[in-house]
């Protein structure tokens, strides 16, 4: 598991330039599925034939990162943000840009307080604007770096949203053995940015279903806001959260298959933040929705954690769905 | 014959947090009888078809949202207490000291626990408590608690509604029971004629919440136009004057540019016409209500707004006039019986 | 002077009030087109032959309406109060001249002289801010306008500088008209062209134009932000006037298509057309709307520089509108 999460981690994907991470998952899943094709979003959607209700589960694959947007006399790199990027939680991180030019993530200065975004930069050591133009192209964008490593049962890794989601829709696909339904696995773009992959996807699929396989937070560390799922409680079962509230149904089979199978799970009840499903379920006629998630403590840190028994319980959970 | 006072007192004892509407027995009671069809959607929608008297007649759809504004439990503590979030349009302001209803394995009376003066700092007391420092009281020790509420379980407000001086009216949920009830009474009135147009009656789901409900009914109806009835600010001694209305003044109709023109205009005229009381709302973008979800459903439709003012909205004491209630009901019977406003060739 | 430009930045069109600009547009376009239509909304949808059958749906798209004002209350002495129709900076509005509702009455927004401002640190909210009609009281006012009306900045169109030009509303007349340039000349390939409402308050129109067109790729017309206004080029300058038409890699509503983007750039270099990279991720346009409508399209957006947008008065060049319709005929060029 700690392998094929750092290799995947280790793949870039900012959101709007996921092509790399596409291409490796790609690579991936092509035994194991009927058909696999891009949208002209750039989501990556695998089909395995089924009988039964169109199922959609959904894994964004894009990570949240910066873009170049300006270059000053002085060679420094101004950045905007991809995503929600915390300045307190990423300043001073060593970045690597799609070309693979690298250069250190800056944040404002020490007299000040609170980093603020509309002050930070990129240093990638150049002498003045020319060079680092040369370097940097305007609208490239760059992805932050981080160590992926195990301490005890959790795994620690700057890209466990949503590399660990992707790694197990990944698994779902490579041990279900009979799909009880028409299954579309897509690993979706542009999440970071406001849901968007999932918006045209979830329209072209028209899936009766719809579940995101995503991280949700754990507040189970020091001065953390308490949250309702926890790190080794198990998969997260999505209630709702600020982006869409699930189906009754839903929630009750993935609870029932649960209890039946003895997975782990716990009720995820989240005061903040949305999934893929939230732009799904304004879509069309309806569609019903739910999640399945990864606790994940420190989330858009260098140093995101989750524990590898609860990523068991979610593949565990979503392969169980698939063949019920 | 059902009042509309009936239709309201009736629809405000129902429990219907957003994402909870199929908890709902009464609403569908009391529109059944007035309509030829009457089913809840997958979204949990109830929608009432009556059709028209001829064929090829237009798509009508009028829609009132029937979810309120709810919390949700997330912990049960070793005290038996309830932990909560908000769900859907909660603001903490209201919640100390309010009963509430917890819809665990069965409907539970509730209070949200607060401290007394005795034990509070004047510090303590002049700032208004976040909504995770809040806690509900079911009476319960933690082990019987815990059979009876899960996390995840929804909380709404327990308010029963009574009478105010003047026709004036009080309660919690009014926002927007109110206005299925003046769809419901409109229905009733109209229920021995023929209708000019196939009309879609949609007590929607959501919209305390993102409004899915109502996108999902419009997509799936397709209407040629839409009326969507809600409630707007009634004017009270705090609010703004430009953006709440007088109780008594009316109905509210709305104009914005979001809403059709053609549509607006049509209200306003038999409002006008047929001395029914009205005021006009300008809103200078969107509406914050769902014609702005309806207006961009498929290729678009011509949606109109016509709301009850109402005040303290989103408490347990909203308050609201009888009298805009009957104002509102007559102006959709006018509208339906008109055959809508927009005519294509 | 650009007759055309000129007329259309003239006319009054606030947003979900587009009757004016929609006429005109219509009158302009209807002998060069297919087929033509407008929707539900009030979007134009045209549909021209090019020399030949595209194999892809193309949609070229520019917004009708403009930032505007709207009357919310009539108060007991007569004032006209009022919100903003999409977005303005309160700060703007003291002492402008306006037009207020269909019979183009005339009003100022009140300034408070400067001798009776008690805190002169505070910038004005609009709340404070009221349009004066003359009227002697709520009676009097009540006559000429009504609670709704839209308020319009008058504002003349004037050619000025070196081949510079100031108007009301060059946000997105100035789309309008090169869209309009583009249509009448012969077209590579199929393709629809689409003037659409709303969009300054969220992108209404384009959502609806582009579930009736369906497109597979979508070129967005545009007036952006410049902010040139400092001798020294900084961050905040996003692009600058007479630098040629501005291509976004990413702004607050769409990141665009990575390899349309590329071969827009190419197009311009292989043309020997003057364009500039928005330097800045800031604002947002119908793109996102269109790009996320149903089963997705790739988008690009192609914009007039622009100083100080949404306001009464804005500033353009003549020569980035021009560069911009013959880098969109480029483009087009390079698609089949």
């Amino acid at each position: 598991m700690i392998d094929a999460i750092r290799e995947l981690a280790g793949v870039s994907g900012v959101s709007g330039n996921e092509r790399n991470i596409s291409e490796y998952i790609k690579g991936q899943i092509l035994p194991y599925v009927d058909k696999v094709y891009e949208d002209s979003l750039g989501n990556l959607v695998a089909v395995r034939r089924g009988e039964g209700s169109r199922v959609m589960l959904m894994a964004h694959m894009d990570q949240i990162g910066l873009v170049a947007s300006f270059v000053d006399d002085k060679g420094f790199v101004r950045v905007a943000p991809v995503g929600h990027v915390d300045p307190k939680t990423t300043v001073g991180r060593p970045v690597v840009f799609e070309n693979g030019e690298t250069g250190v993530f800056i944040c404002g200065s020490k007299e000040k307080k609170e980093p603020e975004l509309k002050d930070c930069y990129v240093d990638i050591g150049a002498a003045d604007r020319a060079e680092a133009l040369r370097r940097v192209e305007i609208g490239q964008t760059a992805s932050f770096l981080s160590n992926t490593f195990e301490t005890g049962r959790k795994i620690v890794s700057g890209a466990l949203d949503n590399r660990a989601g992707c790694y197990c829709l990944m698994e779902t696909l490579r041990r279900v053995k009979n799909n009880s339904c028409e299954l579309y696995a897509v690993f979706t773009v542009q999440e970071e940015v406001g849901l968007r992959g999932a918006k045209v996807s979830g329209f072209e699929i028209a899936p009766d279903v719809a579940i995101a396989v995503d991280v949700t937070l754990s507040g189970d560390h020091p001065d953390a806001r308490e949250t309702t799922a926890v790190l080794g409680g198990g998969a997260a079962v999505k209630i709702c959260d600020r982006s869409a509230i699930c189906s009754r149904g839903i929630i009750e089979d993935l609870e029932n298959l649960a209890a039946r199978r003895g997975i782990p799970v716990q009720r995820d009840v989240l005061a903040s933040g949305g999934t893929d499903i939230g732009s799904v379920q304004l879509l069309g006629k309806g569609v019903q929705v739910g999640g399945v998630s990864i606790p994940v403590r420190y989330c858009h840190s260098a140093v995101e954690m989750a524990d590898k028994n609860d990523i068991e319980a979610v593949i565990g959970l979503l392969t169980a769905y698939l063949e019920k | 014959m059902k009042t509309l006072q009936n239709f309201l007192f009736e629809l405000c004892g129902e429990q219907l947090p957003s994402g909870f509407e199929r908890m709902s027995t009464g609403a569908k009671e009391l529109l059944a009888p007035l309509v030829d069809e009457c089913y809840t959607d997958r979204s949990g929608n109830i929608v009432g078809y009556r059709r028209a008297a001829l064929a090829n007649a237009k798509k009508v759809m009028v829609e009132a949202h029937l979810d309120e504004i709810g919390l949700m439990v997330t912990k049960i503590d070793d005290n038996g207490f309830l932990h909560f979030t908000n769900l859907a349009g909660f603001s903490p302001e209201i919640l100390p000291a309010t009963s509430v209803t917890v819809r665990g394995v069965r409907p539970l009376p509730g209070v949200v626990a607060t401290l007394p003066p005795h034990l509070l700092s004047p510090e303590e007391q002049k700032k208004p408590l976040p909504m995770d420092k809040m806690v509900i009281d079911i009476g319960y020790s933690a082990a019987r608690a815990r059979e009876l509420v899960r996390v995840g379980d929804p909380i709404v407000l327990r308010q029963s509604c009574a009478d105010l001086l003047n026709h004036r009216v009080c309660g919690k949920a009014l926002d927007n029971r109110a206005g299925v009830a003046v769809i419901l009474n409109a229905l009733n009135d109209l229920v021995k004629m023929p209708l000019p147009v196939n009309l879609y009656v949609v007590f929607s789901a959501g919209e305390e919440f993102n409004g899915f409900g109502a996108r999902h009914a419009a997509w799936e109806i397709a209407p040629d136009e839409a009326l969507v009835i809600d409630v707007t600010h009634g004017a009270s001694a705090q609010t703004p004057k430009n953006k709440a209305f007088p109780l008594g003044g009316g109905v509210m109709i709305g104009v914005a540019p979001v809403l059709n023109g053609e549509v607006t205009a049509c209200l306003l005229d038999l409002a006008a016409r047929n001395q029914i009381p009205y005021g006009r709302e300008a809103m200078s973008g969107r509406t914050g209500t769902n014609s702005d979800g309806i207006a961009v459903s498929r290729a678009g439709v011509p949606v109109g707004l016509a709301s009850i003012p109402l005040r303290y909205m989103h408490s347990g004491c909203e308050v609201v006039d009888l009298a805009d209630m009957q104002a509102c009901s007559r102006l959709i019977g006018r509208y339906v019986m008109q055959g809508g406003a927009v005519h294509y060739e | 002077m650009n007759k055309q430009l000129s007329y259309l930045s003239s006319l009054f069109g606030a947003s979900g009030s587009e009757g004016d600009v929609r006429q005109a547009v219509l009158n302009e376009i209807r002998d060069y087109c297919t087929r033509i239509q407008v929707d539900r909304l009030g979007n134009i949808i045209a549909y021209k032959r090019g020399s030949v059958e595209a194999p892809f749906t193309m949609m070229l798209s520019a917004h009708m309406d403009e930032v505007a004002l709207m009357v919310t209350a009539i108060d007991d002495d007569g004032y006209l109060k009022f919100d903003t129709v999409g977005g303005i900076d309160p700060r703007i509005l003291p002492g402008k001249h306006v037009v207020i509702g269909r019979r183009k009455l005339h009003g100022v927004i009140g300034a408070l002289a400067p001798h009776l401002a008690e805190d002169k640190e505070k910038a004005p909210k609009v709340e404070d801010l009221c349009i004066d009609i003359g009227a002697r009281d709520k009676a009097d006012a009540e006559e000429h306008a009504t609670v709704g009306d839209m308020v319009g900045f008058d504002t003349g169109y004037q050619e000025f500088g070196e081949g510079l030009v100031r108007a009301k509303a060059l946000d997105d007349r100035a789309g309008c008209y090169m869209l309009i340039e583009i249509l009448k000349q012969d077209l590579p390939f199929d393709m629809y062209f689409t003037f659409t409402v709303m969009e300054e308050i969220g992108c209404v129109g384009a959502a609806a134009a582009a579930y009736e067109v369906r497109p597979q790729y979508a070129l967005i017309l545009e007036g952006t932000t410049a902010g040139d206004i400092h001798t020294e080029k900084d961050q905040t300058s996003v692009c600058r006037l007479n630098g040629g038409p501005v291509l976004s890699f990413m702004d607050n509503a769409a990141i665009y298509d990575r390899d349309f983007y590329r071969m827009a750039l190419d197009a311009a270099r292989g043309a020997g057309i003057p364009v500039q990279i928005k330097e800045a991720v800031a604002g947002g346009n119908e793109s996102g709307a269109v790009q996320q409508a149903l089963g997705g399209c790739k988008v690009l957006a192609i914009s007039v520089p622009c100083r100080y947008i949404h306001s009464p008065v804005s500033v353009a060049s003549l020569e980035d509108i021009e560069n911009g319709i013959r880098l969109t005929q480029a483009i087009l060029n390079q698609m089949l």
